[in-house]
């Protein structure tokens, strides 16, 4: 479980980079759009990525500094939304991921995310193959290997870091002595954890996540319903047929007996 | 007389829903493996998700296609006003022992049957078009899109089932009005006996 203190972050961005560095993923020319936020979205290239949101209150300026990158979550609607057995998985440690291998770039992930996370890609990224979603992987291969995520390695004030979620008790009693409120998705519960100074929004955070409705009622739902229906039709029209019987005509039907004589036929 | 055969559809009508029927079933069959997880396994009819895609894409342009021809060709007798009833009509299926009202080239059910092939298929076109093209519409909005592609397709294959049993076994006679385009003498008196009159 990674827990991200934003009372501590100082937006350096060392997690952006440490972030690209491990799972090689190319850098992008920055532009100035007013804001030190830099790039201006997730994508195929881009896992986490520090917001910054300034907000004037009174003639005072307040800086949030907040993090677009993938919860985690133990009710993943990316999970939910995808069709493809194991394109996403969930390993033993929490983390979330797309099998690159396996996914068919259907982009149902995309939209089923309650945080705007899955990014897709139409060319060619990083040698993936076309038509692929990417996301944070939580460095599963980082945590096979007994090392902590990229992120949370490389962050230098510990606003970032790396715990064991048994240990999320503890994060939320002293939270609460020091006044942060802790974000954990909800019924979602995440494998990211906020600790925040403020309402949610001011991080870019929904606040009540949770699986989408329509996605909820399109995977959750349907299935049951729509194998449901199929069958109670098909035993409604079986019952009709032998309990009613077909709505049979004098001839039932048939054409022409062949004994008939060419000239009593129709001009058929 | 009795085996006079009548001409119902014309070869260019029953071509149509030939081709209609047909995308019906390439459509189901490809788009099943994307119902569920469970269903994934489907893909592999057509060799992979990557092909039965494209094969989804492309029958559903036919289907919406070839649907609205069909509805303009008939759009005459599905609009043509009538004595019968929805409700006599399947009062006709359930009870084979009444005696509705003589229909036109169309019996009430038919006519109905018309409609909710066109508003269905559009429907099922416009969502599918929304997830053929994302990235168009609102994220929420397009959330929507694939819950309502999925219960389109749950009413539409309904009423397929029932459009399929009632123009094979449920009414003896019916399948060759689309396998040959005629239909006897007797079947029409006792099915569309307006209708048969207006022909005779």
């Amino acid at each position: 479980m990674i827990v991200i203190d934003t009372s501590k972050c100082t937006a350096c961005r060392s997690c952006q980079t440490a972030c690209k560095q491990w799972n090689s993923l190319s850098a992008v020319r920055t532009e100035c759009r007013g804001s030190y936020e830099n790039p201006p979205d997730l994508s195929y290239n881009t896992y986490t990525r520090v917001l910054f949101n300034e907000v004037e209150n009174g003639g005072e300026i307040s800086w949030f500094f907040g993090q677009h990158r993938c919860l985690h979550c133990t009710d993943a609607g990316c999970m939910k939304a995808c069709p493809v057995p194991g394109a996403i998985i969930r390993d033993a440690k929490g983390a979330v991921v797309i099998n690159q291998d396996l996914c068919t770039g259907c982009k149902y992930c995309v939209f089923g995310c309650p945080f705007d996370v899955p990014r897709y890609d139409r060319s060619n990224a990083e040698g993936f193959g076309e038509d692929k979603a990417f996301k944070c992987t939580l460095c599963f291969d980082r945590q096979d290997m007994g090392m902590e995520p990229a992120c949370t390695k490389t962050c230098p004030t510990d606003a970032l870091y790396f715990t064991g979620k048994s240990k999320l008790d503890g994060i939320r009693a002293s939270a609460k002595e020091r006044g942060l409120m802790v974000y954990d998705g909800g019924s979602l519960s995440t494998n990211v954890v906020f600790l925040l100074e403020d309402k949610a929004g001011q991080y870019g955070l929904p606040a009540k996540p949770s699986i989408p409705t329509p996605t909820f009622l399109w995977r959750t739902v349907m299935k049951p319903v729509g194998v449901i229906a199929f069958l109670a039709g098909a035993v409604g029209l079986l019952a009709h047929y032998v309990i009613v019987g077909p709505k049979e005509s004098d001839d039932e039907g048939t054409a022409i007996p062949p004994s008939s004589s060419p000239g009593e036929g129709g001009e058929y | 007389m009795s085996h006079h055969l009548l001409k119902r559809f014309t070869p260019g009508e029953r071509l149509f829903h030939w081709v209609n029927m047909f995308t019906f079933i390439f459509l189901t069959l490809t788009g099943l493996g994307l119902y569920a997880k469970s269903f994934f396994g489907l893909t592999g009819l057509f060799g992979g998700i990557d092909i039965s895609t494209v094969i989804h894409h492309w029958a559903g342009v036919l289907f919406i296609g070839t649907t609205m021809v069909i509805f303009i060709q008939w759009i005459k007798d599905i609009t043509a006003p009538g004595d019968d009833t929805v409700g006599s009509v399947l009062k006709g299926y359930l009870d084979p022992s009444f005696k509705a009202p003589p229909s036109g080239k169309f019996n009430a059910g038919q006519k109905v049957a018309g409609w909710v092939a066109l508003i269905l298929g559009l429907f099922m076109a416009g969502t599918g078009l929304a997830m053929w093209f994302p990235f168009q519409l609102s994220q929420g909005l397009q959330q929507w899109m694939y819950f309502l592609h999925n219960l389109g397709f749950i009413m539409f294959m309904g009423f397929i089932m029932i459009h399929a049993y009632l123009g094979t076994v449920g009414v003896p006679g019916t399948w060759r009005a689309m396998s040959r385009g005629t239909v006897t003498k007797a079947w029409a008196e006792k099915h569309h006996a307006k209708w048969d009159a207006e022909e005779a």
